[in-house]
């Protein structure tokens, strides 16, 4: 189990940080799954972890998203009691949100700028597809599951995960594109 | 562009970008994951097989109650044993009882007059002589 948790912590956490925008976020949910995998599956053979990992980090992406909408209902409503004619009227949640969240991604410290910029360009595009979009494309591809895989982990049937990863793929050659990162530097 | 490329090659070319990508992750966030994953670890009860069934899962045999795992096992192996073997002892006994109950009774010619009805005794006497 652990030689398991070890080998995919790293990209879970990617990809929550994908999901959600936030380290300190993606890192509870992280930690979430693990602790669900380990005090409920223990029995489960190890053969059955990955998918099993996938679908409960996946289920907790959503709960994420789910108590953020929740919250920023509530805090609309709340908002919506106060002065009328302040600064706030036009006031986004979401903005907010992606403010602090720039703050709290770290910089990469990688050595070679080049691939550190073109990871963070293939980063910045994973993060602008739309959510269920970039879960097909990085549980099919980066995941490597296959297309019954990830739909089991996505809750959803095989045609909508190839019409998915179909779609994130085309957005995401665009917006490499548009940010002059070309076919050729990704296949380098 | 002059590079054409389908869908599997994209998602590969992406992935294995993406990978090259966590090997320089911060050592702060590799840091905080080990700690996430020694928390789970801590929670994690290996699973216990008696008789060769999976159970729920119990104390690691690295764990604090370790000690634990062995008599977990054992104990209940040795009390099936011994139920098993008691149960036969039991009936071989019961057997013995009513065996020895029927030939008492026979020889002292007290047997019930509704055992020399039955097609059965008659047949077992006849064997006998």
């Amino acid at each position: 189990m652990s030689e398991f948790l070890a080998s995919v912590e790293r990209r879970a956490f990617k990809q929550c940080v994908y999901a959600v925008r936030d380290e300190d976020a993606a890192l509870d949910i992280v930690q979430d799954s693990m602790m669900k995998l380990a005090e409920k599956y223990s029995t489960r053979p190890i053969e059955e972890l990955p998918l099993l990992f996938q679908r409960i980090t996946q289920n907790s992406i959503r709960d994420y998203y789910r108590r953020s909408k929740t919250r920023s209902t509530w805090i609309s409503s709340f908002s919506s009691f106060g002065k009328s004619g302040e600064d706030n009227e036009d006031h986004d949640i979401l903005e907010t949100l992606e403010t602090e969240n720039e703050g709290n991604i770290s910089p990469s410290p990688s050595a070679q700028l080049e691939q550190s910029q073109t990871l963070k360009i293939i980063e910045d595009a994973i993060e602008k597809l739309p959510a269920r979009q970039r879960e097909a494309f990085l549980l099919r591809y980066w995941e490597e599951l296959n297309v019954a895989e990830t739909a089991e982990a996505m809750g959803c049937t095989e045609g909508s995960v190839k019409t998915h990863c179909s779609r994130a793929t085309d957005t995401l050659s665009k917006l490499l594109l548009a940010k002059g990162l070309s076919l050729e530097s990704v296949l380098k | 562009m002059g590079v054409t490329m389908n869908e599997q090659d994209f998602g590969r070319a992406i992935a294995k970008k993406l990978n090259a990508g966590l090997a320089d992750m911060p050592a702060e966030q590799v840091s905080k994951l080990n700690q996430s994953r020694n928390r789970a670890m801590a929670a994690y009860r290996e699973p216990i097989s008696i008789l060769g069934l999976a159970t729920v899962g119990g104390p690691s045999a690295n764990s604090k109650f370790g000690w634990l795992v062995k008599p977990m096992i054992l104990v209940p192996a040795a009390m099936i044993a011994i139920a098993i073997i008691s149960a036969n002892i039991w009936q071989d006994e019961l057997q013995n009882d009513q065996n020895d109950g029927i030939d008492a009774a026979i020889l002292s010619q007290e047997l019930p007059i509704q055992a020399f009805l039955d097609n059965d005794m008659e047949t077992w006497i006849k064997a006998g002589e």
